[in-house]
């Protein structure tokens, strides 16, 4: 089990056994310039196609609160 | 002049100011921002879940153009167009810089976090963290790769090779690593945490959506 947030909820407790043979939780801390440089070629080689959606930078509030309420499909993305 | 959302408190809405442009210092670069993803660590930011510097430009999903060059920067040109990330600057010189674990510096810095980041017109940045862009992506379309594809991908590597994922919450990371996953030949199980997000079908049955509570199938 992978977690890639920076800041989650408390971890519900769970029955040992699920943890039992080898079984591992971790979290993804930021990123280095190795991952980078593996990533966005292959993004362009898959092609990756991202679900955007544009903003005006001074909707960065209403951004904001459209992830809050989990009202988002694929990414916000503000356009200065 | 430059313009940008800033942060002046946790809890408080993003304020629209006007500055200086910053001067490029020794070595850094200015980027012109065409496009700024929004990531739910803004969110944090903003809500005070987790705590950097203050006041704060937040925003970490950067593309733009160079347009202005510290003294002594080579690497890089003026127009050159370029990806801004959450890691801003490391020491180079901890234990974890210096065994390949610089995610792990003992001094970073972090893009709209404890550096200005990118809900603005213009930022400063490191060139070591600036990556060029890949042809084919156009800077909208590009900015979630930074953040949500990047950390997504590191998440995917630390996921080793299993041949079936569960994808948890499909958010901004997920349904770029779903695609990253099919294309790798895995099955994928999206198990959003609303209906209203479940994920598109990906090339055949490879893409399964789910919901949260459900038990990924062996």
């Amino acid at each position: 089990m992978v977690c890639a947030g920076i800041h989650m909820s408390d971890i519900p407790g769970f029955p040992y056994a699920d943890l039992w043979d080898e079984c591992s939780i971790l979290s993804v801390a930021n990123l280095t310039r190795e991952d980078g440089a593996e990533f966005l070629p292959l993004a362009a080689q898959v092609p990756i196609r991202t679900h955007v959606r544009p903003m005006p930078l001074g909707a960065a509030n209403e951004a904001l609160g459209r992830l809050r309420n989990g009202d988002v499909e694929g990414a916000l993305v503000l356009v200065p | 002049m430059m313009q940008a959302m800033q942060l002046d408190a946790p809890g408080k809405r993003l304020r629209l100011v006007e500055r200086p442009l910053p001067e490029p210092g020794p070595g850094q670069v200015r980027v012109k921002i065409t496009a700024c993803g929004v990531c739910r660590t803004d969110l944090h930011v903003a809500d005070g879940d987790i705590h950097g510097l203050l006041p704060i430009i937040p925003g970490h999903e950067i593309v733009g153009r160079i347009d202005a060059l510290g003294r002594g920067v080579k690497d890089f040109a003026v127009g050159d167009r370029v990806g801004v990330l959450w890691l801003g600057q490391t020491c180079g010189h901890c234990p974890c810089c210096r065994s390949h674990r610089e995610n792990l510096c003992d001094h970073p810095e972090f893009t709209g976090f404890t550096r200005d980041g990118g809900f603005a017109t213009h930022c400063l940045a490191e060139p070591r963290f600036c990556f060029p862009i890949p042809e084919g992506f156009d800077d909208i379309h590009a900015a979630p790769l930074l953040c949500a594809g990047l950390i997504g991908y590191r998440a995917y590597k630390l996921a080793g090779d299993a041949p079936v994922l569960g994808l948890y919450g499909f958010g901004a990371a997920a349904h770029i690593l779903a695609q990253l996953a099919v294309w790798h030949g895995r099955k994928v199980f999206a198990l959003p945490a609303k209906a209203t997000q479940r994920g598109r079908r990906l090339r055949g049955n490879r893409l399964r959506v789910g919901r949260l509570r459900d038990r990924v199938p062996a």
